[in-house]
């Protein structure tokens, strides 16, 4: 790609429009072109205008914080009325012009008292582009231009094609380490690869963030999924064993059920119950009955006493009764005044009594307080206990004929009962009652066998169907999980293939920047010895690992801070050179003052070198008059396509295009 | 307290042959005699027996039988028997005249159980026996 032409409209000193640069770039063999200016008049002005209308900013001048806008346009500016800068450059394949590129800026004319003419950019630039068709019918805009840009010439190693000889040590001054190794980066295309390893990491941490979490106890399902089927199996078989157990059992309960009715089981039942009622009933009257004879014993005994002593209880009544009624019987008297009443030979009736006499003797007796009350007492007593005494022995006796009749009673009963026994005895005679008997029980034992059986062989399909529920829901479980772990594999697969292409990536990184830096460095340090004079003191140039460059000195030394000016230049030149070479990108290589700090010896060596060492590129110099000596010339004049001459027009005080 | 029992109040036991009470012993575990009073029913009953055959003896060698007091209420029978023997009111007057009832008593009892243990040679037969004694006699 070649830069066939440059048209400047009001762009700082480049006043009014149409201000057009024409590169011849038709002659293969010629491919450089000279702008040839003194000091002063414009030739960065015209190096900022084409980095201007490339990226909207301007890069080598001091100029950068003012206006672009002419000023004398501005002076001829209306108040408030607006002014356009505009570049536009034309670059051709060729065929001819492939791309035309055009910046406009619009500016405001001010009223500033002080500045005197002044503008501001009103709204943001116009910036387009046009791309020659397929069939070269006509030109179809360029969408994205800045992206079309960046892709034709990044801004990044711009300063590599767009350059001021005289600020180029100022590359290596600072940030170089970053600057080289962005710009062996760029150069080697690398961007793409870090691109590509970003992308790749960032595929990583996202495959890291799907990747699910597994259930710890995942391990564990599969046992107890196997602890479920051997649980299972053993109800299985346990169940089995129960149903078989309970036909058995039910096969045994008909059996015994028909020998039961074939020995008339009911009836022998019913019989048997009977025998056991009426023993029960007899063993009940019997217990009454000796109760009863207990009971009679008692009343006998005591009847009998009372029966036996029935006289003289009555005898003694008999007088008792007589004395209490007897007036002889000794009144209620205290003691005390019985004795008063013998000390008087007196009785307690008023008469007089004998000494010695049988009254005075029983009188005695009674004034014996203790005798006489207890006398007293026991026959009052008697009085009313020996009637009782007597009188319940009829009362007893009827009570004895009651019980008696009880147990007669009772022993009748009992006798029927007996009878009844016998009968049924008799009835049974025959059947095998024992038989039977044993088979009812068995029968009751075997149908209490088959419930719990039954009972049994529900708990077992319970356990069972309880047993396959947990299975599936562990099963279900484990497939989820299982579901997972495969994409988690899967996930993991990729993620270690992006790990492993992201090492690769790094890898073919590394390789293609060693080698381009290895080239870069061979080359800058070749191409230094054919720039500079005196390269031969210089033992070794190179781009060290960290990439930054180094340049030592016959006995090892590190000069690459004190190198001159002009070795700085050549220096930048012959890397900037070799770096261009390795770049791939079909750009022309614009230089402002190439020249400008060498000497007349070195200018030659440069003259004949650098656009060897650019060969094949469309070279653009922008040099002073001072700089284009006659040995310049001479070398130069060969390879030059076409010269262009910029002049001040002190009068119109405009930079004229010749 | 009543006046029965001031009386009797510091008479302790009533006295057997001492020989005799093997047969107390015996009958006691008959079952005619199974839920009675034990030694004083069966001493009623043999007093009554030795008195309604009129037969009595002197203990020879006395044996403490049983409290006295333990006869309760059928004290009336041992002192009406001693008072229908001895015809005497005085035995209801002090202790010695009831001591003296007693020892009569117990000299009936002497014999009367020997009568009884003869009639408890049959023991089914001995309430069937009394009974219709007791009825024949009482009632009939």
């Amino acid at each position: 790609m070649k830069l066939s032409k440059i048209t400047i409209d009001n762009y700082r000193g480049f006043y009014g429009e149409g201000n057009t640069i024409e590169f011849n770039v038709d002659d293969s063999k010629k491919k450089i072109n000279l702008i040839i200016a003194r000091n002063d008049t414009g030739k960065t002005t015209l190096l900022n205008s084409i980095y201007w209308c490339l990226y909207g900013e301007e890069q080598f001048s001091d100029k950068r914080s003012k206006s672009i806008a002419s000023n004398k346009k501005i002076s001829k500016t209306q108040i408030n009325a607006r002014l356009r800068v505009k570049v536009t450059i034309v670059l051709n394949d060729e065929k001819g012009p492939k791309y035309t590129i055009t910046r406009e800026r619009t500016f405001t004319r001010h009223d500033d008292a002080e500045s005197g003419t002044s503008a501001s950019q009103c709204g943001p630039d116009n910036f387009y582009g046009l791309e020659r068709n397929e069939n070269s019918t006509g030109f179809d805009p360029i969408e994205h231009l800045d992206v079309f840009i960046e892709s034709m010439i990044p801004k990044g190693i711009s300063s590599f094609f767009i350059l001021d000889g005289e600020q180029l040590k100022a590359i290596f001054s600072s940030d170089i380490n970053y600057k080289i190794k962005d710009s062996i980066e760029k150069v080697a295309n690398i961007t793409s690869l870090n691109n590509m390893i970003a992308n790749l990491k960032l595929l990583d941490r996202k495959y890291s963030q799907e990747t699910k979490k597994i259930d710890p106890e995942y391990s564990k399902i599969q046992s107890r999924i196997d602890e479920c089927d051997e649980r299972i199996d053993e109800k299985q078989n346990k169940l089995k064993e129960a149903i078989a157990k309970t036909e058995d059992l039910r096969k045994q309960l008909n059996e015994l059920s028909e020998f039961l009715i074939d020995h008339s089981e009911a009836t022998i039942r019913r019989l048997s119950l009977e025998e056991e009622r009426i023993k029960k009933e007899s063993e009940r009257v019997n217990q009454e009955r000796k109760d009863n004879e207990t009971e009679l014993s008692n009343m006998t005994i005591s009847s009998y006493v009372i029966h036996n002593s029935k006289d003289a209880l009555g005898e003694t009544l008999k007088k008792f009764d007589e004395l209490s009624k007897s007036p002889d019987f000794p009144p209620a008297v205290e003691p005390s005044e019985v004795k008063q009443l013998l000390k008087k030979g007196e009785c307690i009736c008023g008469t007089k009594i004998k000494n010695g006499s049988d009254e005075e003797k029983r009188l005695l007796r009674l004034s014996d307080a203790r005798s006489y009350k207890t006398y007293l007492k026991v026959v009052s007593l008697g009085v009313a206990v020996l009637p009782e005494m007597i009188d319940c022995l009829e009362s007893k006796i009827k009570d004895i004929k009651n019980v008696k009749r009880k147990i007669n009673d009772c022993e009748k009963t009992l006798q029927e009962n007996e009878k009844v026994i016998e009968g049924i005895a008799q009835e049974l005679k025959g059947s095998d009652k024992e038989e039977v008997r044993k088979k009812r029980e068995e029968k009751e034992t075997t149908d209490r066998d088959i419930l719990r059986s039954g009972s049994l062989i529900v708990e077992l399909k319970r356990d069972i169907s309880d047993l396959e529920e947990a299975k599936k829901e562990c099963e279900a479980k484990q497939t989820t999980e299982k579901i997972k772990a495969m994409k988690n594999q899967i996930i993991i697969q990729k993620s270690e293939k992006c790990k492993q292409f992201i090492e690769y990536a790094k890898e073919i990184k590394e390789t293609i920047l060693k080698t381009i830096k290895d080239k870069i460095e061979d080359t800058t340090a070749q191409n230094f010895i054919e720039l500079h004079w005196k390269a031969e003191d210089y033992e070794r140039v190179s781009i060290s690992d960290d990439f930054s460059l180094s340049v030592k000195d016959r006995y090892e030394g590190e000069i690459i801070n004190e190198l001159s000016q002009g070795a700085a230049l050549c220096f930048g030149l012959a890397f900037m050179s070799a770096l261009r070479n390795y770049s791939g990108y079909d750009v022309p290589i614009i230089i402002d003052s190439p020249v400008g700090k060498i000497d007349e010896g070195n200018r030659e060596k440069i003259a004949n070198n650098l656009p060897n060492q650019l060969e094949g590129k469309q070279v653009i110099l922008f040099v002073t008059n001072a700089e284009y000596t006659s040995v310049f010339k001479e070398v130069l004049e060969k390879k030059i396509a076409s010269i262009v001459n910029l002049i001040y027009d002190k009068e119109k005080g405009e930079v004229v295009i010749e | 307290m009543s006046a029965v029992d001031e009386l009797i109040a510091r008479i302790n036991y009533l006295n057997i042959e001492s020989d005799k009470r093997k047969i107390y012993n015996k009958l006691k575990t008959s079952i005619i005699f199974a839920n009675t009073r034990g030694n004083p029913d069966i001493f009623l009953l043999s007093l009554t027996l030795g008195f309604k055959y009129n037969k009595r003896k002197k203990l020879k060698k006395s044996s403490n039988l049983f409290r006295v007091n333990e006869l309760g209420k059928d004290i009336w029978i041992p002192l009406s028997i001693g008072y229908k023997v001895l015809g005497d009111l005085s035995i209801f007057e002090t202790k010695e005249g009831v001591v003296m009832a007693l020892k009569i008593c117990e000299e009936y009892a002497n014999c009367g159980i020997d009568i009884l243990n003869g009639m408890m040679k049959k023991p089914k037969e001995f309430t069937d026996d009394i009974i219709r004694e007791i009825i024949k006699e009482d009632v009939l």
